[in-house]
């Protein structure tokens, strides 16, 4: 349980930038993501944290001791990588064993240890076997508990469920909150897939070209985030076109706005974000006579042109004069392809971004 | 159809390599065999009496060769293993030249390196030494060694040894633990065709030992030459031998070591987890 501070971190290769003034910290026993398309230098950045890869420039600080030289053998970072990298030649117990045996631990507790471990990851049948004679879901909790004995000062898990089917993916993620939460082992987590990130960290940084581009909690990524490229990472996002008239208020495509509360500060060159699910589409008319539109008092018209069932979720594809934005509703939505529908959204769901 | 016929290919290549096994096994204990006959007719075993009688100069001369084939051998993989590690797994400036000036003793032949490195060991007191003659034949295994390890690290890559350092491991242990039990098969096949190699040397052992370090192809030369059958047999039978028994017992200790290092906590989880 040790915070980790990176400062400034730069990295070429072959000229090229790979990571590009990468500030982050890491609180102690906190798990954080970082999320990112591959090759946007995550694993790099692990890698350098370990000690794996040097850093050009920058400062790297695990509680507060610079790691600047410090070989990885000392470092106490742990990578739990993607391809688990057993090895191959020992057995599963002695894989586990193997961070005891470097540090010259006493062959008695080390054998305790181990025994401890494989019970703390459900596998204490596999103890005397190969890491061939495993499934891919246990080789991962080998990799996990081998990393774990040591009692890494981080824990740096490298896409750790991108080999897994979608069950034992979900599995082997409440696996790792799990022992994350019992252990409180500051974690690093990278990955690409922006559900694990939400589920499992506390906070995210998002890099593309290995740059960090936003660092937050999930709930400010996925609501605020800064950039269209952030906000289009954690899911699908439709830009609303709109323009500022003499009269103070915002007209958007999908209805007119006070200037104030989420939108005060909004400038001319900002764009304005809507999430599918927060677009509401209601009928024309509800049977009564009275159109809903009167009562919502904010609202535009338009088109179904297209319907997609997805089982929880049904999206809609409609069409507002030459816009077409995309919702979604929860069930099977009462609306049909070529309907005319009422759109409106609450000023709450806007996203402002740069 | 298929399975008959790779049989029949079976037999005749097993046959091809057993039959001149059989030849010299016959010759060594034959004393006369006039040509139209088909089995010896007279038998004795001199030649092996020769060779094995206390004191022979053959015992000395094995004796001789084999300490310098295990030395060779040593020293070469002490060479080779980083050396392909280098050339297998990192990146440098002029690797693609090394690559190739590494494999050179391959295309120029032996007897030409021997020539002109003579003058050198002649000038630094290595000739009719066995220290010269020892690193005369790691000349011409070099590439042997290079190629097989350096095959083996592309083929292994660094991803074990970055793990074994990550969880704690220094470079030494990482070696040992990780990096030596990874590449245990291509040692034992380097180690043993070096090995083989270097027993086998004739001529550079001769111009730089200069025939004051006697190993045993020194002495079987002669006899093959002067047409004495059985001792040629008989050395040639000796030499068989102890090239197959070289190569099982490297096999052999190294899989020994393999094992007391990987395989005695297994055995424990295994038994403790029944």
């Amino acid at each position: 349980m040790k915070e980790v501070l990176l400062q400034n971190i730069n990295k070429f290769y072959d000229g090229e930038e790979t990571i590009k003034n990468l500030t982050l910290k890491v609180e102690k026993g906190e798990m954080i993501s970082l999320l990112g398309p591959s090759g946007c230098g995550k694993t790099t950045t692990l890698k350098i944290i370990a000690g794996l890869v040097e850093a050009d420039q920058g400062k790297i600080f695990i509680d507060g001791k610079s790691m600047d030289h410090l070989p990885t053998q000392k470092r106490g970072a742990v990578i739990v990588f993607q391809d688990h990298r057993l090895f191959p030649h020992m057995t599963v117990g002695a894989n586990i064993e193997f961070g005891l045996r470097m540090k010259r631990v006493p062959k008695s507790i080390r054998r305790k240890k181990v025994q401890e471990m494989l019970q703390f990851v459900g596998l204490e049948k596999q103890g005397g076997k190969f890491p061939g004679q495993i499934s891919g879901g246990q080789k991962q909790r080998v990799a996990i508990a081998r990393g774990l004995i040591v009692d890494p000062a981080v824990l740096l898990l490298d896409e750790p469920f991108s080999n897994l089917d979608q069950r034992l993916k979900e599995e082997m993620r409440s696996f790792i909150v799990d022992i994350q939460r019992k252990l409180k082992i500051t974690t690093i987590l990278v990955t690409h897939d922006k559900e694990d990130a939400l589920i499992t960290s506390s906070k995210i940084g998002v890099m593309f070209d290995g740059e960090l581009k936003q660092y937050g909690t999930p709930e400010e990524l996925y609501e605020a985030p800064n950039s269209l490229a952030v906000a289009r990472f954690f899911g699908e996002i439709n830009e609303i076109p709109y323009k500022t008239i003499d009269d103070g208020k915002i007209h958007t495509a999908i209805g007119i706005y006070e200037k104030d509360g989420r939108l005060a500060e909004l400038e001319e060159t900002d764009k304005l974000l809507l999430r599918p699910e927060a677009i509401f589409l209601s009928k024309e008319d509800d049977g009564s006579g009275n159109t809903i539109r009167s009562e919502i008092g904010n609202s535009v018209l338009g088109k179904v042109n297209h319907r997609t069932f997805a089982g929880e979720k049904t999206y809609y594809e409609v069409d507002i004069d030459s816009l077409r934005i995309r919702g979604s509703v929860i069930g099977k939505g009462a609306f049909q392809t070529g309907e005319s529908v009422f759109v409106h959204a609450a000023k709450e769901s806007l996203i402002v971004c740069k | 159809m298929e399975r008959s016929l790779s049989r029949i290919l079976l037999i005749i290549l097993s046959l091809s390599l057993i039959l001149p096994l059989l030849m010299i096994l016959m010759w060594s204990v034959t004393v006369s065999w006039p040509f139209p006959e088909i089995f010896p007719r007279e038998l004795g075993l001199r030649g092996l009496r020769t060779i094995f009688q206390p004191g022979s100069r053959a015992l000395d001369s094995l004796i001789t060769s084999i300490r310098i084939s295990v030395f060779v051998t040593i020293l070469t993989l002490a060479i080779t293993i980083p050396g392909g590690k280098a050339l297998g797994l990192y990146e440098f400036p002029g690797k693609g030249f090394i690559k190739i000036i590494v494999l050179a003793p391959l295309i120029v032949s032996p007897v030409a390196i021997g020539m002109g490195i003579h003058g050198t060991f002649i000038r630094l007191g290595l000739t009719n030494t066995e220290l010269g003659v020892i690193l005369i034949h790691i000349v011409p295994v070099i590439p042997y060694g290079i190629r097989i390890f350096t095959n083996i690290f592309e083929l292994v890559g660094d991803q074990l040894e970055e793990q074994g350092k990550v969880l704690g491991a220094g470079s030494f242990q990482t070696f040992m633990h990780i990096t030596l039990p990874t590449i245990m098969p291509g040692i034992i096949s380097a180690g043993s065709m070096i090995f083989i190699i270097s027993f086998s040397q004739y001529f550079l052992t001769f111009l730089i030992g200069g025939g004051s370090v006697q190993t045993f192809p020194l002495l079987m030369v002669p006899y093959i030459q002067s047409g004495d059958r059985m001792m040629a047999a008989s050395y040639s039978l000796v030499f068989i031998v102890v090239a197959l028994l070289a190569l099982l017992g490297i096999e052999k200790m190294l899989r020994l070591y393999y094992s007391k290092n990987s395989g005695i906590a297994g055995v424990f989880y295994t038994k403790n987890s029944d």
